[in-house]
């Protein structure tokens, strides 16, 4: 009996808590365990909560919470054991009676039609019950009981379904009895022989968030296809314990009813909860829907359904779950589910039933890839002859370096053309400002400082968008899925396969969203090893120091240097994943789908919506920390007023005016002179100061203190090396409207040993860029660190780790270079 | 004057900008929530 069904001052045994996840999770944790003896205080009728006593704590539960947890009553436990009663029951005999009930395990049969449910149903119980489909509204059930091992198993077989949408009546039965009825297993009984079709129904299992065990039905004919099977890692991956079985010969039963045991006692290896990923624009909408279920829809149908479910099924349009949402909801869960319906459509301009069936098969392609192999496997000819070249164990690799090389190439290809007409605008700009306004020190802060700094970040957002433009294509085409897939071959050897993934690709945009994207990971030393790899993924704002550095030195081959850069850091990433799994963290992988959706074209507003949300991003950094940042920067290079170098400098000018020297030669000396007093002021700011300082741990790299304080200020955002250098550079300005990489490529010690020496070399400028791709990552990044990781010792870490790191490699390349 | 006083309005303005951004990064609670019903996921590190 239900607990809900007991009376005040009743007692009971607690048999079994039903229900999923989260809520079922909840019970559990307040003490509402098996074998466990509860008693009702006040149970009034039709009143909630209901209060009960139990582990010596009194406790209120709501009354459909209640009727989720099963309990024998001392009316049930006398019926069962025929005891002597006389009033009074021994908890010890009540608690036996629990364990005899806790034996029973209620299962459901579901599957495609002819996969052999019944057959398998008539198999283990003995019964002759008709083979063959349901029709019609009069769909049904047949439930048996057998034993076996010390339990009772009560078996429905259920009719037979392609899907659980609620399309015909066969489907929403069967999805009504497992909502309803809450089996302790539900088989999903698969026609081996017809894999992709029938792992459909147990992707929509999978998302029902219920325990599934799959029976491989008609195993033999898999086997006398010769095809290859390893569902062992299919089972893995989707979480789902799996046993081969050929039910009309009894094959298999003993192990499916092993298996099933396991699950039902919660000690299965295999069985956890995934979430089949929809791509990245229908996850969006199913986190907006779900929001709105947590806040506008009543607490039971919470308890009963998985939100997540719910939120895939109103983004499918099923009548059934929206007509319960708007029983049982607000209003505006289905107002926010239209529109985010409409959004999806309008973004990927397909039907959003189709996106999300598409989105299953991909999941399914994805884990039949890794694991099956055979000669029936098929797949829409486009994608397989396409596949056939893209996922291939040796093309697929040179295509995926094709592709990235491509992409980089267009990057700076394309991107010079518009970078060069914002670099006029802005120097037009400049020279307005500069003829127009009165001379001061806010005037100098404007022209030298905001213009100069953002101006010189400005100019690559050309670049920035156009890489944004490939990724959104290979994202939206498919592509991307397959290079994850043939990376994923390599990776796992690593130990970072599978969801290690997408928080890595993630990090070529952004390292914030990363971090924060290995909440996905289970295991929390993948997870950290992750979160510690990914800044060696170069984010988008370290794309301008690699535009400016590479333009200035290496323009007739940029494109390559700049792959090649890319490519450095992921390498990175994979020695430093393989020596933190080594050394650090023991390896521990769990298996993971990568989803194989069918290509299909882009639109033009998925691609424009990504760029246009990138530019966004990128114009609201430049106004925000990048401004300020470059504003601090002008202060600190123009403060304190040097008053001695200023006299001394305007003196000199002073004599050389009166001197007897030609005009041309006077106005020479005076440039160079004035130049010489910005350079010798700028040593003496504050920043020329701080440069200095650390000059001597930078000089071993090849780099002078300018390049020094970029770096140093990098740390805020990595855009901000260019803004400084940006800065800095501009007081050398003797009126040229040079580039800031001509400025640099021209660029020469003002002091010291080196005087009139070029700062930069090629081999400089190898050092500066793997500088920059290793170190620091930059605050932000850091704090995420320390907050997903759960401990600033790892943002500390990581910290010392990739500055390290970055200064060896530098230190390695330069003075190696400077050999040769 | 008046670019003397609009030059220290800015450095500070800068200043504070920075603060606050610093704050928020490091000291600032995020509200996040955990995932739905993963009952196979360490929720311990999502709070």
């Amino acid at each position: 009996m239900k607990l809900s069904d007991l009376n005040t001052s009743e007692e009971g045994v607690i048999v079994k808590v039903l229900g999923r996840g989260a809520f079922r999770k909840r019970i559990i944790e307040m003490g509402f365990i098996k074998g466990q003896l509860v008693k009702v205080i006040k149970n009034a009728p039709l009143k909630d909560p209901i209060q009960y006593e139990i582990m010596g704590y009194e406790v209120s539960l709501r009354r459909h919470e209640a009727s989720h947890i099963e309990v024998v009553s001392v009316e049930e436990a006398l019926k069962m054991d025929a005891i002597d009663y006389n009033g009074v029951i021994d908890s010890d005999v009540l608690k036996n009676s629990a364990f005899k009930q806790g034996k029973t395990i209620n299962i459901a049969l579901v599957g495609n039609p002819n996969s052999g449910k019944t057959t398998l149903f008539n198999k283990v119980s003995g019964a002759k019950e008709h083979t063959g489909n349901y029709s019609g509204v009069t769909v049904g059930s047949k439930t048996i009981s057998f034993e076996y091992e010390g339990y009772t198993f009560n078996i429905t077989d259920l009719p037979g379904t392609y899907s659980l949408s609620a399309y015909s009546p066969e489907e929403l039965y069967v999805r009504e009895y497992i909502i309803e009825n809450i089996p302790d297993v539900v088989v999903n009984v698969i026609d081996a022989s017809n894999l992709e079709r029938n792992l459909y129904l147990t992707t929509q299992l999978i998302d029902m968030d219920i325990k599934v065990v799959t029976a491989l039905n008609m195993y033999d004919e898999l086997e006398r296809n010769g095809d290859k099977f390893d569902y062992i890692s299919l089972a893995k991956m989707i979480g789902v314990p799996m046993v081969p079985t050929v039910a009309s010969k009894g094959k298999g039963m003993a192990l499916l009813f092993d298996r099933i045991i396991q699950v039902y006692n919660d000690n299965d290896p295999i069985l956890r909860h995934i979430h089949i990923n929809y791509g990245k624009d229908t996850e969006k909408e199913i986190a907006v829907i779900q929001t709105e279920i947590y806040n506008n829809l009543h607490k039971s149908i919470i308890d009963h359904y998985s939100t997540r479910y719910l939120a895939i099924k109103l983004l499918e349009k099923d009548t059934e779950i929206s007509a319960l949402v708007d029983k049982f909801g607000d209003q505006s869960v289905i107002d926010v589910c239209n529109r985010s319906i409409r959004r999806l459509e309008g973004i990927l301009n397909d039907d959003s039933e189709t996106i999300i069936t598409d989105s299953r098969y991909g999941f399914i392609a994805g884990a039949l890839r890794e694991t099956f192999k055979g000669s029936k496997h098929q797949k829409n000819k486009f994608t397989r002859v396409i596949d056939s070249i893209a996922t291939h164990n040796v093309w697929g690799y040179p295509v995926f370096l094709f592709l990235m090389w491509l992409m980089f190439f267009s990057t700076f290809f394309i991107g010079k053309y518009p970078m060069n007409w914002i670099d006029k605008g802005i120097i037009l700009l400049s020279d307005f400002l500069s003829q127009n306004m009165t001379a001061g020190p806010f005037k100098d802060l404007l022209i030298d400082g905001v213009i100069s700094g953002v101006g010189s970040v400005l100019v690559f957002l050309p670049n920035i968008l156009i890489l944004f433009l490939f990724i959104s294509i290979f994202e939206d085409t498919g592509y991307m899925s397959r290079a994850v897939f043939i990376m994923d071959k390599i990776m796992h050897k690593v130990g970072l396969h599978g969801k290690s993934f997408i928080p890595l690709l993630i990090g070529f945009g952004c390292n914030v969203p990363a971090i924060m994207s290995t909440r996905i990971i289970e295991n929390k030393n993948n997870r950290i090893a992750t979160m510690l790899i990914v800044p060696f993924m170069s984010c988008s704002a370290r794309l301008p120091v690699y535009l400016l550095i590479i333009g200035a030195f290496f323009s007739d081959y940029a494109g390559t240097v700049l792959f090649l850069v890319y490519l450095t850091g992921i390498l990175l990433a994979v020695i430093v994943a393989i020596v933190l799994n080594k050394f650090v963290f023991v390896k521990e992988n769990v298996p993971f789908v990568m989803e194989l959706p069918p290509y299909r074209i882009p639109t033009f507003i998925s691609v424009v919506k990504h760029m246009w949300t990138k530019a966004g991003q990128y114009l609201k950094k430049m106004g925000g920390v990048i401004l300020v940042a470059v504003v601090i920067i002008w202060t600190l290079s123009n403060y304190p007023h040097n008053k001695a170098i200023n006299d001394r400098f305007d003196n000199s000018i002073a004599t050389l005016k009166e001197s007897s020297l030609s005009e041309t030669d006077v106005n020479n000396q005076i440039s160079a002179m004035q130049k010489q007093k910005k350079a010798e002021l700028q040593e003496q700011s504050y920043l020329g100061r701080l440069g200095h300082f650390i000059e001597p741990v930078i000089s071993p790299l090849g780099f002078d203190w300018r390049m020094g304080v970029a770096l140093f200020t990098g740390i805020a955002a990595k855009e901000v090396v260019v803004s400084t250098l940006g800065v800095i550079y501009q007081v050398d300005d003797d009126g040229s409207p040079d580039k800031l990489s001509e400025k640099i490529k021209n660029a020469k010690y003002d002091s010291g040993v080196k005087k009139g020496q070029n700062v930069y070399s090629p081999i400089v400028a190898i050092s500066f860029l793997a500088f920059i791709l290793i170190y620091f990552p930059c605050v932000a990044v850091i704090a995420s660190i320390s907050r997903e990781s759960g401990s600033y010792k790892w943002g500390l870490f990581s910290i010392l780790f990739t500055t390290s790191l970055a200064w060896v490699v530098s230190f390695v390349i330069f003075q190696l270079g400077s050999i040769f | 004057m008046i670019q003397e006083i609009l030059t220290y309005l800015a450095i500070v303005l800068s200043i504070v900008f920075i603060l606050r951004k610093i704050w928020k990064i490091f000291f600032a609670k995020k509200k996040t929530k955990g995932c739905d019903s993963c009952s196979s996921c360490d929720d311990s590190l999502i709070k």
